[in-house]
């Protein structure tokens, strides 16, 4: 029985869903109008009343799941559009904890919603005060209600105004005082009309990260950019190639001269799986040995030493990874539940953990599902 | 680690397909599919404690295994509220 009753186990990718009051409990009363709001809406398609987030003025049509670019109002189709429709474990941390207590799983790291993964929602803001106070109210929800719920259930995430660099190092520090242990930053920056990881832009950001020991959270989608997908091709294609977004950003951050003046920096990639690790170290290498000639690439060190530096993949049901964890490194795997997302195995998340790491030996089941959570993201057993 | 059967042919049970379109997201635990799996949890469970009380088990196995299972029937029993009362 290689998971023991000993091991705790710590999901590295999980969500939340915003509660009606997030940003109303918080933003100054002149912006309580603009700030995002729940209002209830009639479907254009069906009629049916709904209650949607408004922000600005703009309806975001979805407040159970993460908008998925390119999908169509109509297209929204028989997930909860009320709140009551809802698992409370949801929105609210107490029932989230009595839903992870019999799921046996410890500890949860839960991402966004309504503003997206890492937030890029405020980043289409038209006042960009009205923005960062909203991405700061979101850290104050997750650090000071959801998370101080239960400490030793929940690995504080934050987000980052990350479209204005000076106020992103600010907040960067600030989260981190109150306790956050990561960041969430969109996948692929440059999709957001942002320069890309390959540019010094981010530096200071990433100093900032470096001197606080944070995760910097790559989620995949954050940046609202889909896989490419033809125009009639059924969702089962979209949703099969998501993890191909984390394999995108990887390859830039490997063949990027950026991780060389961050030697600290640690980023989490998150939900994109882990069985096509082993390949893309293979082709990373492989490119830098023949094309290293004519490219604006380090020559001192081939990709694969820059991921095994500073890199980790999660997994929730990988056999293939698992079964190559060796070529990945059993130090570079972390395990994560996904809750309470439909792809979650709750109320059985530790049971199928425990049969799909059931040839493994305890020492690296113990590494993948605890103990390298609780290093990458300084998040140590409660005393 | 398997991808079918040997004549390439993947050997499935068939389903009912619900009637909406092919961008439906499911992808959020409804209270619906909630109760559904932990009814199916609830089963196994329950089977479970049979077990090990008539194996004699470790008290403290089977207070860990009782606890759960109050948990789940508790939480289901909310979600019978709400569903059957829509």
């Amino acid at each position: 029985m290689p998971l023991q009753p000993w091991m705790e186990l710590i999901s590295v990718d999980d969500h939340l869903i915003e509660h009606p009051r997030v940003w109303s409990d918080r933003l100054p009363t002149k912006y309580l109008g603009a700030g995002p709001k729940i209002i209830e809406w009639e479907r254009p398609d069906t009629g049916q009343m709904c209650q949607v987030w408004e922000y600005e003025g703009r309806i975001y049509p979805y407040i159970g799941l993460n908008a998925v670019a390119g999908k169509k109002p109509e297209q929204y189709g028989i997930e909860p559009v009320r709140y009551d429709d809802m698992i409370p474990g949801c929105y609210d941390p107490k029932a989230r904890v009595a839903d992870m207590d019999i799921d046996g799983v410890q500890a949860m790291t839960c991402f966004p919603s309504f503003p997206r993964f890492a937030g890029a929602v405020f980043a289409e803001g038209e006042d960009k005060e009205l923005a960062k106070l909203c991405s700061a109210a979101w850290n104050d929800f997750h650090l000071d209600e959801w998370a101080a719920t239960a400490p030793d259930r929940f690995v504080p995430v934050a987000m980052l105004p990350f479209w204005d660099l000076e106020a992103s190092v600010k907040e960067i520090h600030r989260v981190a005082a109150k306790g956050a242990k990561c960041v969430t930053f969109p996948d692929l920056p440059d999709r957001l009309g942002l320069p890309s990881v390959h540019s010094d832009h981010w530096d200071s950001v990433l100093s900032a990260m470096e001197e606080t020991d944070m995760v910097l959270a790559q989620h995949f989608g954050s940046g609202g950019f889909p896989p490419p997908i033809a125009p009639d091709a059924p969702f089962a294609v979209f949703i099969t190639l998501m993890g191909t977004m984390s394999m995108t950003s990887m390859t830039d951050w490997l063949f990027s001269n950026t991780l060389y003046r961050h030697p600290k920096l640690k980023i989490g990639l998150s939900e994109g799986g882990i069985g096509w690790i082993p390949y893309i170290l293979e082709r990373c290498d492989s490119v830098w040995r023949k094309h290293r000639f004519y490219n604006n690439i380090n020559q001192d060190h081939p990709p694969s030493y820059l991921f095994k530096k500073h890199i980790h993949g999660c997994f929730i049901e990988d056999d293939f990874g698992v079964e190559t964890r060796h070529m990945i490194g059993v130090d570079k795997i972390t395990w994560e539940c996904d809750y309470p997302h439909s792809d979650s195995f709750w109320p059985q998340s530790r049971e199928r953990a425990a049969q799909a790491l059931e040839k493994v030996p305890d020492d690296e089941v113990h590494r993948m599902v605890e103990l390298n959570a609780r290093e990458f993201y300084n998040f140590p057993r409660a005393a | 680690m398997t991808f079918g059967d040997d004549d390439g042919r993947e050997s499935v049970d068939r389903i009912e397909q619900l009637p909406v379109s092919d961008w439906t997201d499911q992808d959020l635990l409804t209270k619906d599919e909630a109760r559904g799996r932990l009814v199916d949890e609830i089963g196994r469970c329950r089977a479970r404690l049979d077990e090990l009380k008539a194996n004699n088990a470790d008290e403290s196995e089977l207070a860990l295994l009782a606890r759960r299972l109050n948990a789940m029937e508790s939480i289901a029993g909310e979600y019978d509220e709400y569903l059957d009362g829509k």
